[in-house]
């Protein structure tokens, strides 16, 4: 048992001298300098470790432990400074690499005679440190270490360390795992922090690299082409990341790429957008779809990088878009008629959209900054009207031409996509509304003539544009498509009562239409033959006993017929308007008419009839004949019938011109002013006190399908004002009660005006008809 | 369990050959019961005791097996124990011993032991960290 009651005590120097420095500092200092590996057999260490124990746990005086501690730091400290250093210090003339490779190796001997001693002194660190605070053993070496040798090394071993990678970026190949280990050291100087590193190593190499990058870029800038400069520079990021993950700490390696960044990307981003022959602009006329990729990847690097592409990409569509403008420009002014329909342009404009739709997903990764760029340049592109006709009328009558029977021929597939780009090309109208107006009035004449190629094509249309534009601007459309449906539903039922009570030799059908749904037409009061009479009652009968509180108006300038018109012994079946059988059911017994007469008779306006007796005497199978003849009609012809008309087929039809125009512009002026007062009164009902720009301001934001100028909106609040919605408050007064403020603005006209600039509106009342709306 | 043994073992780690470890601090019969204490810690672990001690017998603070062990012999007294386990720096077993003379003091019992342990013992050492 060691108790040392029986054993002699060890006296300081003795333990010291005979045991520990012999038997292991002096064979450690001899086996690192001569090379050799260093290593104690269990009995060796045993002795050293058991003398310091003992050394350590006797009973004062003879208790050891400070002396020892003090000594442990003092060989170190000694050894490093007596034969590293000057070691070292010889070495440093002779060129980076062997400066570096003697200090990788002096390091590591430091660590394994630090590893020894610690294991010698042990005891040490169990008690007597943690009882004085003071650092352990292994820290104590550290710091030796770090003070003797690392501060004195420390900006030649930098200096030497740059140059190396300098040389790795020329090209040159270098010693990594060298570089490697004197980072790693430069690491453990920090001694539980990374200061070390940071300070001494990294910010010089950070310096470093961006004057190398610096010098690079004002290479490159001034020879190369934009994506071949692009390419160089991906490549340099890329040399630079590798480099951090192969001998520097992971820390390093955002710093390093936001200097790389800075000095070859961010300071000359403009100059590479721009250049002359290459830049952006360019690349993209070009399709260069690999070069604007490398372009966006690099760029999206850099803080804000992007604005300035997205700009630029913005403008080059923006001017491919007026270029199709431009092109429908000069083909009118090269004189080319006027028309409502120009689906060339129209497909120009779906067909770049649809391109540039597919390089931003490719390109540029569908990145919302370049999805904003389409969105602002189409929106410009879209509401560029030339000629007569809007933008917005040529889009209704393209998809016209794809809803109507007889026009484009297009599968299902391709019906679908048409429609659904066109509508993508729609959503970029400022006037949605006055596109809504012109293809409700294309669509109710494609329904009433049953021109519609297909239900389901209008119903997928009209759900896109719901979606475009939620439910309330699509009702009309559907409230017509639904009119439709529920007549046909309607239709067995009615046909049966017909039967029953009506002329059977007539056959007979009634469109019954929602008012607030169509257009309006016109609806004249025409003065019908007895049979049409009769079957309109019986019609009448059956619908008021199934809708009481329903009111039937006819409109006879719509609907067709089809009259069995007997010539001597030939008959035909003429296929013609209601209006035109009208007109034709008057001639039954072989009369002649006057203009004037006929005019009276059927109770018809000119407007209406002049087309009807052209199309019945002058067009291509003249029915009537017309006296004098000629191809116009004036109020003094008269007409009969041609007992010597004939023709080749049995079923003729006559065709009349349309007068109509493609849609009520007023009506869009009026919906528009609704829409606006509408506004207004929802807007002031909820904040009650507004002032002008605020309110001006919030009405253009609400209003989603038309964009009005703010004199317009001005307008429309005058007219609030005039029928007491509204009235005026000075800025500057307080509140006041309603009937007070009248009175005040009654006398005071004068004060009225003078504060015009300064004008803030008070809602008084609210009317039903124009809330909620 | 050991530090002192477990470091030596470090250093070898190529050769499987039989390493011998000297222990002049240790006598024998000592090493004998620090290695039954080793075995039968590696199949049944000791609690780890809550210091200050709540109680001075050792039954009611740790295993009934340890409780046992913990407890003077003719050859090895427990302050060969305790400083066995100082020596081959053995936590457990410091804990457990030191554990005991703590619960003698707590009972009054102040053996002659005890008080050699005392006044060799007397460093600012851990061995009585325990003691309330």
């Amino acid at each position: 048992m060691s108790s040392s009651q029986n054993q002699p005590v060890i006296q300081l120097e003795d333990g010291w001298n005979n045991v520990i420095k012999k038997g292991a500092i002096d064979v450690l200092e001899r086996t690192l300098d001569d090379g050799f590996d260093t290593s104690f057999e269990p009995k060796e260490y045993i002795r050293i470790y058991t003398t310091c124990y003992d050394m350590c746990t006797q009973r004062s005086p003879y208790n050891w432990s400070r002396d020892l501690y003090q000594r442990h730091g003092e060989t170190i400290e000694a050894y490093l400074r007596n034969t590293v250093l000057p070691a070292l210090q010889d070495k440093t003339g002779q060129g980076g690499t062997i400066l570096l490779n003697e200090l990788k190796h002096r390091w590591s001997n430091h660590q394994i005679m630090n590893k020894w001693l610690r294991k010698f002194f042990t005891y040490l660190d169990r008690y007597y440190v943690k009882h004085h605070s003071l650092p352990t053993l292994e820290m104590a070496g550290l710091h030796h270490f770090k003070s003797e040798i690392y501060q004195n090394c420390k900006e030649n071993t930098t200096s030497a360390i740059i140059s190396l990678i300098d040389e790795e970026r020329e090209g040159e190949i270098i010693d990594k795992t060298l570089v490697k280990s004197i980072a790693e050291l430069f690491e453990s100087m920090g001694t539980g922090s990374l200061d070390a590193y940071t300070f001494d190593l990294e910010t010089p190499l950070l310096e470093a690299t961006r004057s190398y990058y610096g010098r690079k870029r004002e290479d490159w800038i001034a020879k190369d082409s934009t994506p071949d400069y692009l390419i160089k520079a991906e490549k340099a990021l890329g040399e630079e990341k590798t480099r951090v993950m192969e001998y520097l700490n992971p820390s390093t390696e955002p710093k390093i790429r936001k200097v790389v960044e800075d000095e070859i990307l961010q300071k000359v981003q403009t100059n590479l957008l721009e250049k002359e022959g290459s830049g952006c602009s360019v690349l993209l006329a070009n399709d260069k779809t690999d070069d604007l990729q490398r372009m966006f990847h690099l760029f999206s690097r850099l803080e804000n990088g992007l604005q300035p592409m997205a700009n630029i990409v913005e403008k080059f569509i923006t001017a491919q878009g007026n270029a199709c403008i431009e092109k429908r420009q000069a083909k009118l002014d090269s004189g080319e008629k006027d028309k409502n329909d120009d689906p060339e342009f129209v497909k120009s404009l779906i067909d770049l959209h649809e391109k540039y739709l597919s390089v931003i997903r490719e390109t540029f990764a569908s990145h919302h900054l370049f999805q904003k760029a389409l969105k602002n340049s189409f929106e410009e592109i879209v509401n560029n009207d030339v000629g007569q006709y809007s933008n917005a009328e040529l889009m209704s009558t393209f998809c016209d031409r794809i809803l109507k029977s007889g026009g484009e021929k297009l599968s299902e597939a391709e019906v679908e996509q048409s429609l659904d780009r066109i509508v993508q090309l729609f959503s970029f109208l400022t006037d949605k509304d006055l596109f809504a107006e012109i293809y409700r009035n294309q669509l109710a004449k494609r329904l009433l003539n049953q021109r519609s190629a297909s239900d389901d094509a209008e119903k997928a249309l009209i759900a896109k544009l719901k979606v475009q534009c939620g439910t309330q601007f699509t009702s009309k459309m559907e409230g017509m498509l639904n009119d439709l449906a529920v007549g046909s539903e309607q239709k067995n039922e009615f046909d049966q009562r017909m039967e029953q009570h009506g002329d059977t030799k007539l056959s007979f059908g009634v469109q019954v239409l929602t008012i607030g749904n169509w257009p309006s037409y016109k609806a004249p009061e025409v003065a019908l033959p007895a049979q049409m009479s009769k079957c309109m009652e019986v019609f009448k009968e059956w619908h008021d006993a199934k809708h009481q509180k329903r009111r039937l108006t006819w409109v006879h300038s719509l609907g067709n017929a089809t009259v069995r018109a007997t010539y001597g012994k030939k008959f035909y079946d003429l296929q013609v308007t209601t209006l035109q059988a009208v007109v034709l059911a008057a001639f039954d017994n072989g009369q002649t008419y006057g203009f004037t007469e006929l005019k009276d008779k059927l109770n018809l306006d000119d407007i209406t009839l002049k087309p009807i007796m052209h199309s019945l005497s002058c067009g291509k199978q003249k029915v009537i004949t017309k006296s004098p003849a000629g191809n116009k009609i004036t109020s003094t012809d008269s007409f009969s019938p041609n007992a010597k008309f004939t023709c080749n087929m049995r079923k003729i039809r006559i065709p009349v011109a349309s007068v109509e125009s493609s849609h009520n512009k007023n009506r869009v002026e009026e919906d528009r002013s609704v829409a606006i007062e509408a506004a207004i009164v929802r807007i002031m009902k909820a904040r009650k006190t507004l002032s002008h720009q605020q309110l001006v301001a919030e009405v253009l934001s609400q209003l989603a399908f038309f964009k009005p100028q703010p004199r317009v909106i001005k307008k429309r609040i005058e007219a609030l004002i005039d029928r007491e919605y509204l009235e005026r408050s000075s800025e500057n007064s307080q509140q006041y009660n309603v009937s007070l403020l009248i009175s005040f603005w009654r006398c005071n006209p004068s004060l009225f005006f003078a504060s015009y600039n300064f004008l803030r509106y008070v809602l008084i009342k609210s009317v039903p008809c124009l809330s909620g709306e | 369990m050991s530090e002192l043994v477990k470091g030596m073992l470090e250093e070898d780690n190529e050769e499987e050959k039989v390493i011998e470890i000297p222990l002049p601090n240790v006598k024998s019969a000592v090493l004998r019961k620090v290695i039954e204490f080793c075995q039968h810690y590696q199949e049944e672990p000791m609690v780890e005791f809550k210091k200050p001690l709540k109680s001075g017998q050792m039954a009611e603070v740790v295993q009934k097996w340890y409780a046992d062990f913990a407890v003077a012999d003719e050859q090895v007294l427990l302050s060969d124990l305790i400083l066995a386990a100082n020596y081959m720096d053995i936590k457990p077993l410091m804990d457990l011993t030191g554990a005991a003379i703590a619960a003698c003091m707590i009972r009054g019992e102040i053996t002659d032991e005890i008080r050699a342990i005392g006044a060799k013992m007397f460093s600012p050492v851990d061995p009585y960290e325990n003691v309330i």
